[in-house]
């Protein structure tokens, strides 16, 4: 049980589907998000550097970054949004892309030693570039590979690491819903979700005009505090089944959208990640039909009929089976057929 | 990939995630760590909240939100406010109102998501002064398409410019 369950997580964390085409769209996913942020969002460089003298605490996050004024922060901003421009566009992806990472990161980091709430839940594109660097999302959907029109040779690790990459931001995601919910649960207790009092009383201060309308309606709010509960709690349990990411995909944006059309709250920085991140060629069944490594578990419905039979002998097999099998380039069906005889 | 590079990623991200979720048990956050605990205390109907009083040249006032004058995202006003005005340091809230009403004179912004549009003067004025206060109010007592008015207001800092 064990095995099999330790062989389903391995394959889950190095075997995704359509790595190359899926970190190209998760590159251009993080770079818009990040440069929407960056251009319209609230990185004011006449205020933040004017009121640095008094408001920034130098030692609070980054101690080597003194306080910046008007145009040492403009600076800082510009480069980011040049890394951004960069990485959108796939052109010296592999360089822009840690550009914008680094720039970006220290960029809210300075600006997160004024207050600790900053930009908190954005938090998050920090650690998906951080992971988006240490991977090739140049490969697909890029200038780069538009003009090298360069063949890539099947590399296992690196596709590996690939995988693990998106599978690890994948699981952020769940955990994070995990921990909105688990933090309601804990401060406020299920009533949190059942009474839907915090999203009717700050509708009323902060909604918008539908929001306000719809505070005239009571149960409405009910509605929304469960639909909330069952999404921020459900997710990560949800999650553990493949078969599910997809419609939670969905349900999640389904969420933000409703909470943004009754309140100012749009978290598009979290949710414009999905259809990279769930939605695009997340396609197991195909994974299962290419897969090369026999070490790993695919679900018995995303095998090839002919697979299915042997899927126990497979089982078996893998006790007995060593890291010396790593690199072989056989295919699950040679593999079988070369045990049979 | 050798199998201890992969039983290192694990590892590696199974304390990350510790790490993640110790923050929501601890109910802090210490950045990049977060604990996504927003709005995670049950709103209750009487709320504090800090308004402002914007005066402009041609004698005219009128009440906005914190972040009607300052040119970040409307949830970050109350600690930003409360870090300057609950303080002691006077250079700091003069230098504050000084900015806020010179960036709200010279550099109005439009609104952006959690971003609200900066307050605007009356047609061919420019803003002069702002008290800040401490609103008192009873969300139950809300009634939508009414104007809802505070139970009390405190005044915590006023600023006029020197014409």
């Amino acid at each position: 049980m064990i095995k099999k369950l330790s062989g389903k997580l391995a394959y889950f964390l190095f075997h995704q589907p359509a790595v190359w085409e899926r970190l190209a769209a998760l590159r251009i996913s993080i770079s818009v998000i990040c440069l929407v942020l960056l251009i319209w969002g609230d990185y004011d460089s006449s205020f933040y550097g004017l009121t640095s003298s008094f408001l920034h605490r130098q030692d609070a996050i980054f101690p080597f970054l003194p306080a910046l004024g008007p145009t040492a922060f403009l600076i800082l901003k510009s480069v980011a949004i040049v890394g951004g421009l960069f990485t959108l566009a796939g052109l010296f992806t592999r360089v822009s892309m840690v550009v914008l990472t680094v720039s970006f990161f220290l960029l809210n980091g300075y600006i997160a030693a004024n207050d600790s709430y900053w930009l908190a839940y954005i938090t998050h594109l920090h650690f998906f570039s951080i992971a988006l660097s240490c991977v090739d999302t140049s490969r697909h959907y890029s200038l780069d590979s538009w003009m090298r029109k360069r063949i890539y040779i099947s590399d296992k690790a690196q596709r590996e690491a690939a995988s693990f990459a998106i599978a690890f931001m994948q699981i952020f995601i769940a955990v994070l819903y995990l921990q909105t919910g688990i933090s309601k649960l804990l401060n406020s207790g299920v009533e949190w979700f059942t009474s839907g009092q915090t999203s009717y009383y700050a509708t009323m201060m902060f909604g918008t005009r539908l929001g306000q309308f719809m505070t005239q309606y009571r149960e409405v709010y009910h509605v929304i505090g469960v639909y909330t509960g069952i999404v921020e709690v459900g997710f990560f349990f949800a999650f553990l089944f493949r078969r599910t990411h997809k419609v939670l995909a969905v349900l999640g944006m389904s969420l933000h959208i409703g909470i943004y059309s009754l309140m100012i709250l749009s978290f598009f920085m979290l949710w414009w990640i999905y259809p990279a991140l769930f939605l695009f060629k997340n396609n197991w069944k195909k994974q299962a039909e290419r897969e090369e490594d026999l070490t790993v578990t695919p679900l018995q419905d995303e095998l090839p009929a002919q697979h299915q039979r042997d899927i126990e002998k497979v089982y078996s097999s893998f006790s007995s089976q060593s890291d010396s099998d790593e690199g072989s380039s056989k295919s699950p069906l040679q593999t079988m057929n070369s045990r049979k005889n | 990939m050798k199998h201890t590079t992969k039983i290192m990623l694990f590892t590696g991200m199974v304390a990350f995630f510790v790490i993640q979720v110790s923050h929501t048990i601890r109910n802090t956050n210490s950045w990049p760590f977060c604990s996504y605990n927003m709005f995670n205390r049950m709103m209750q109907p009487k709320i504090d909240e800090f308004m402002i009083w914007l005066y402009d040249s041609k004698g005219n006032k009128q009440l906005v939100l914190p972040g009607n004058a300052i040119p970040i995202e409307y949830y970050r006003t109350p600690v930003l406010m409360s870090d300057v005005f609950d303080g002691n340091n006077e250079s700091s809230k003069v230098q504050l109102c000084r900015i806020l009403l010179d960036h709200l004179n010279t550099a109005p912004w439009g609104k952006f998501d959690e971003i609200l549009p900066s307050a605007r003067p009356t047609p061919g004025s420019h803003f002069t002064g702002m008290e800040v206060f401490i609103y008192n109010y009873d969300l139950d007592l809300y009634r939508y398409g009414q104007k809802l008015e505070p139970v009390n207001r405190k005044l915590i800092y006023s600023y006029h410019q020197q014409s």
